[in-house]
């Protein structure tokens, strides 16, 4: 039998962050983790849904544009609690840089036959976090959302 | 996610739509829309009491279909939607392009 001595400290390291290749496929399994953070953290059931919606738009923009169609490279999430009240997820991926929070934000008043098809991911990411910031760092593009417990 | 016919009525049809509507399923929708489209169906109203959840890429599904068969001088029409799907629409103004009903038996085609 191999010892293992630091399996406890291990466990409690990978508990907070996720990484996996980036495709469609594994969003539920990145969506699951942030779920269970949110849970622990005793969130309310319509903000953990909230939190779900902005992680899948942040997601599928890394998981559809940040690499070549061929060569996927991996997406990582890591999630923290400051305080009881608050809930942070940093995703981090090393495609294109590419920073969601200067793209405009779409027309919402435009009558239906005129109405772009795309666009709304980021909007929704905007009206539903709390704090917002990205930075391009060490060869990675990294966005941080920040969650209140109870979104002002 | 899953779409099921409840009646048709000439060009007219009624479905409900239930689960999630997500990056993953909301092309589903978008299929199942366009083969109704294609039996030549012009006009549907779909209950949405039992949809938990919606993003980005089925608001995209839905304006797909909506400008369809506006393009048919048909409509599409939602009922009954839940908080966190009304939310979804109040932001991106969907409740203003997509006439919504709070009732099944408000809606004009019901």
């Amino acid at each position: 039998m191999i010892p293992q001595p630091h399996k406890q400290l291990a466990e409690t390291e990978a508990a907070n962050h996720l990484e996996l290749p980036a495709r469609l496929t594994n969003l539920p399994h990145f969506i699951d983790f942030v779920r269970n953070q949110a849970c622990r953290l005793d969130f309310p059931p319509k903000r953990i849904q909230e939190i779900e919606l902005v992680l899948e738009e942040a997601l599928v923009n890394i998981i559809k544009y940040a690499y070549p169609a061929d060569s996927p490279g991996n997406l990582t999430i890591m999630v923290t609690g400051t305080g009881e009240s608050h809930l942070r997820i940093e995703t981090s991926d090393r495609g294109i840089p590419f920073n969601p929070l200067i793209q405009s934000d779409p027309d919402v008043e435009i009558e239906l036959m005129e109405r772009p098809i795309g666009g709304l991911g980021i909007l929704l990411i905007k009206e539903l976090t709390d704090e917002l910031s990205w930075v391009r760092k060490e060869g990675k593009n990294s966005l941080t959302l920040i969650f209140a417990k109870h979104h002002a | 996610m899953e779409i099921k016919e409840l009646k048709r009525k000439e060009q007219l049809l009624t479905a409900s739509l239930s689960g999630r509507m997500d990056a993953i399923t909301a092309t589903e929708f978008t299929t199942q829309l366009e083969d109704w489209i294609n039996e030549g169906l012009k006009s549907f109203t779909i209950d949405c009491s039992q949809l938990d959840y919606i993003s980005s890429a089925g608001l995209r599904a839905i304006l797909i279909i909506a400008k369809q068969v506006r393009g048919l001088e048909g409509e599409l029409q939602l009922a009954a939607l839940q908080e966190s799907v009304q939310t979804v629409f109040e932001i991106s103004g969907f409740n203003k392009i997509i006439p919504i009903f709070a009732n099944l038996d408000d809606t004009t085609t019901a």
